[in-house]
Parts: C-alpha cells; sequence; structure tokens
C-alpha cells in the first residue's frame, strides 16, 4: 500500500517535472525562431492589430474606472489627514508602478491570451497544426513568434494608454467633481513622478506579454483532442496567466523598484 | 524510396504496429487497407515524422526519419503531399488562400505563377470559380478536393492519403481516386494510400499492403489479393460478417 503510494506521488512528480521541461523547451524555441530568421513580419502586424488595437476599447474603459475609483478613494483618504494635494501623485503613481501594468495584463490576457489559446487548440484539434509541418514550414514561427512579438510590442503602449486615460479619470473625478485644483493636481504630480517610475511600469508590461503570448501559446499548442479539450485549455491559459501575472509582479517589483 | 523496418508501437499500453516493415519503390503507388483501429493513421503519421516508434527504422532514400535534423526533415517534408482524413484546411482562409499557403510561404515563385498554378490545380480538382469560398461554406467532398488540390500545388515526390475518400458519394468518391491515380502517375510520385474503399482502391494501387492484428497479414498485388486463399484477407475484401475476424 505504500508503495502503491509512492509510486503514484512519484509519478505524479514525474508529470510535473515533464511539463515543465516542456514549458521551458517551448518558451527557448519560441525566443530561439524569434531571432532567427524567417520573421513573418506581415503576421506580426496582424497579431498586432489583433492584440493591441482590438484591446483598446476595454484598456481605456478599465483605466478611465481605475483612475475615477482611485481618485474617489484617494481624496477621501487623504482628506482625512489633510493632504488632498496629492491625489494626483497617488493616482498617477499608483497607476504607473503597479495598476496599470498588472490590469492592463489581466485585461489582454482575458481578451487576447484565451483567444489565442482558442484559436491554436483548434488548430491543434483539427490537424491544421500538422499540416503545417508537413508542408515543411516550422508552425513556431506562423503561430509562437508574432503572437510574442507582438504581444511584447503592444502591451507597453497599452499600458502607457491605460496610465493616461487613468490619470484623466482621476482628473475628472477630483478636479470636476470633488473640486481640487487642477494646477495642484498636474504640478504635483510633475514633481513626484520619475523617469524610474515609468521604466518600472514598462519592464513590468514587457514580461507580462511575455507570459501572456508563452502560457496562451504553449496551451493552445498542447490542448488535448476534442471541444473539451480545446475549452479546457482556453480556461486554463487565462488562470494560469492570470496568477503568474499576479505572482511575477511581486518579483519584478521587488527587483525594479 | 521509402522503407520501413521492425516498426514497433504502443499506445496506452497497446501494443498498435507490432515489427512492421515494408518497402515503396519509386513511383510505386500502394494502399494499407485494414480494420477501423488497426494503426494505418498511425503508421502513416509515423512515415512522416508526427509521431515517434518505440523500435524500429524508416528510411526516405536511405536516410533514417530520425537521424535528420529539423532543416532536413522540413525539406524533406516539404516534397511531401500528405492529405488529411479531415482535410485540416486553415479555416482563417479562402480555398484559394489555402491551395497557395505552401507555394506563398516557400516563396520561390512570383504572384502571377502562383496565380497561374493554383487556377490550374483547382481546375484539376474540379473547384474552378470556388477559389473565393472559405472551408465553413463548401461540402465535404469539396474540402477534400481542396486538401487535394493544396497538396498538389508543389507537385510532390511523396504523396500520402489519409483516407481521404471517406463519407464522400460513390461518384465523388471514384473520381476522387482516379485523381489520385493519374496525378501520382503525372508526378511519378511514390504513393500511399490509407482506404477502407474496397475494391475501387485497387485498381489504382500497385501494391496493398493488409494491417491485421498490428502486423502486415500480406502486402501483394491486387490481382493476388483478389484471388487470396487466406480466410481473413478473403473476408476483409468480400466484407463478409462470418469469418475469423470478430469486432467485440
Amino acid at each position: 500500500m505504500i508503495q502503491a503510494f509512492l509510486v503514484r506521488r512519484g509519478s505524479a512528480g514525474l508529470g510535473s517535472l515533464r511539463n515543465l521541461g516542456k514549458f521551458a523547451l517551448f518558451f527557448a524555441t519560441s525566443v530561439h525562431c524569434s531571432l532567427t530568421p524567417p520573421i513573418k513580419f506581415r503576421r506580426i502586424l496582424k497579431q498586432i492589430w489583433f492584440i493591441g488595437w482590438n484591446s483598446l476599447l476595454v484598456i481605456c474603459l478599465t483605466g478611465l474606472f481605475t483612475g475615477m475609483v482611485l481618485a474617489l478613494q484617494g481624496y477621501t483618504s487623504l482628506k482625512r489627514v489633510g493632504s488632498e494635494a496629492f491625489l494626483g501623485p497617488l493616482v498617477t503613481l499608483s497607476l504607473v508602478r503597479e495598476l496599470g501594468p498588472v490590469l492592463c495584463s489581466l485585461m489582454v490576457a482575458g481578451r487576447a491570451g484565451s483567444a489565442i489559446t482558442a484559436e491554436i487548440g483548434i488548430m491543434r484539434v483539427q490537424e491544421q497544426i500538422d499540416a503545417l509541418e508537413l508542408m515543411g514550414l516550422n508552425p513556431f514561427r506562423y503561430l509562437v513568434v508574432p503572437n510574442l512579438l507582438a504581444s511584447i510590442l503592444s502591451l507597453p503602449v497599452l499600458g502607457m494608454i491605460f496610465n493616461i486615460v487613468g490619470i484623466f479619470g482621476g482628473y475628472l473625478i477630483g478636479v470636476r467633481l470633488l473640486g481640487l485644483n487642477e494646477g495642484t493636481y498636474f504640478n504635483e504630480i510633475r514633481n513626484y513622478l520619475e523617469w524610474n517610475d515609468i521604466l518600472g511600469g514598462i519592464y513590468k508590461l514587457v514580461s507580462f506579454g511575455i507570459l501572456i503570448a508563452w502560457i496562451s501559446c504553449f496551451k493552445g499548442f498542447h490542448a488535448s483532442r476534442g471541444a473539451d479539450g480545446d475549452s479546457a485549455a482556453t480556461t486554463s491559459a487565462v488562470v494560469t496567466t492570470s496568477v503568474a501575472i499576479l505572482v511575477w509582479d511581486y518579483f519584478v517589483t521587488s527587483v525594479v523598484f | 524510396m521509402i522503407r520501413v523496418e521492425n516498426l514497433c508501437k504502443s499506445l496506452h499500453g497497446k501494443t498498435v504496429l507490432n515489427d512492421i516493415s515494408f518497402e515503396v519503390a519509386s513511383n510505386e503507388f500502394i494502399a494499407i487497407i485494414g480494420m477501423s483501429g488497426s494503426g494505418k493513421s498511425v503508421l502513416l503519421k509515423h512515415l512522416v515524422g508526427l509521431m515517434q516508434a518505440d523500435s524500429g527504422t524508416i528510411r526516405f532514400e536511405g536516410k533514417k526519419l530520425n537521424d535528420m535534423t529539423t532543416r532536413e526533415l522540413e525539406t524533406l517534408r516539404s516534397r511531401m503531399g500528405f492529405v488529411f482524413q479531415n482535410g485540416a484546411l486553415f479555416d482563417s482562409m479562402t480555398v484559394f488562400d489555402n491551395v497557395a499557403f505552401p507555394l506563398k510561404e516557400r516563396g520561390e515563385v512570383g504572384r502571377t505563377e502562383i496565380l497561374e498554378r493554383v487556377q490550374g490545380v483547382l481546375d484539376q480538382v474540379g473547384l474552378s470559380g470556388m477559389g473565393h469560398k472559405y472551408p465553413s461554406e463548401i461540402s465535404g467532398g469539396m474540402a477534400k478536393r481542396t486538401a487535394l488540390a493544396r497538396a498538389l500545388i508543389c507537385e510532390p515526390d511523396y504523396l500520402l492519403f489519409d483516407e481521404p475518400t471517406t463519407g464522400l458519394d460513390p461518384i465523388i468518391r471514384k473520381s476522387m481516386l482516379k485523381l489520385f491515380k493519374t496525378t501520382q502517375a503525372r508526378l511519378k510520385s511514390t504513393g500511399i494510400i490509407v482506404s477502407h474503399d474496397i475494391p475501387e482502391v485497387f485498381h489504382i494501387v500497385h501494391k496493398v499492403a493488409l494491417l491485421y492484428q498490428g502486423s502486415f497479414l500480406v502486402i501483394d498485388t491486387p490481382e493476388a489479393l483478389f484471388r487470396s486463399k487466406d480466410p481473413i484477407v478473403r473476408q476483409f475484401i468480400r466484407g463478409d460478417i462470418d469469418g475469423p475476424i470478430r469486432y467485440n
């Protein structure tokens, strides 16, 4: 009985190790294909359109309301200690250093990451990836590299847009609704926002972009056969990416800031 | 030339291919027949490197498939035309783009030539004027013909068909099989077709291999199979319910 238990645990552990190895190998292959020709520029542009442009509306909406709620909460808290003047820096630094990159990436993971997994998963199930291979073409160059590069390029831009719209949302609530002085709001932002804050946010966005493309493509590539397999892969991709973003965020924050 | 030696494969603890050995000479067209689930498609996937054998070797023109570098394997595959059972068409592309895809991606020919060659091959498979449609807008037979057109566009040295006529009506099936034969003869390709279309497939191939319980029971000419006294071969070719083959 003990032996059976140990065998079960052991084989489960080995299975997890194997999957981890596959996951790492997938990333190494993706990076190798991203750095060596031929690069499919048209597909990269198409994916930038899909990941970046098509996410713009949801990013703007999320950014606007995040900035608005930050201003509303922040103003109330700051007023208690008589520091309402710092509302601008509070909203801006919260967005630029933390909420912008994280929320923006979570939104992209939910919208574009899930679609990438579903698309690649269906291609796997319908043997379209096998068909690519049998034409002598490398599926990584068609399916993974464009998503990886598009994600790396799109996320920082989306994150910056998120931040700007969020700061504007904070302005709407803080200045227009709650009566804070407009000059104070923007001048204090100028006084307290540093380049390192912006750069740190960009580092986060780039690394989250890599995570989104890596996990989404991997899950799609290894979707099991059938509709169930594809839906399970999509769900798993969104959950795994979201958790990975939050965990990775802690480590990046501790190193960068 | 394709040579397979002592190929073995087990899936989920069950032996699917057991010591398979055979050879397909250049310009030869061979059919692999056998019961459903007997491992025909698995064998075909091993031949193109989509699945790895537990043991045994596969050689293309004397070179071991397992010893090939990624680039060599890609080069070999670019000389193959493979028709999947379900077509495996790219559903985000039109019929024209599906067929043109391998040519475009190789970048060896100009736009005008691509247009001419795609139109030509679509004419051959009876799909003239259907190039603008998406796979979801065409029938199963048309999808299979599109898959065939895509496999033929680069005029491959090896043609591999995995049950390409399953689910088609008898007339289209016969016309497709005839098309396979004429194409294989025209291109002087080495061909393997996995099929259940007995006896129609016998009329287009040089040899037939019957896969039974993981091994080839017989590899011979279609005429020899028709004359065979082996009860398993006879039952399978005639489609008799009674006989040594039993479905559980």
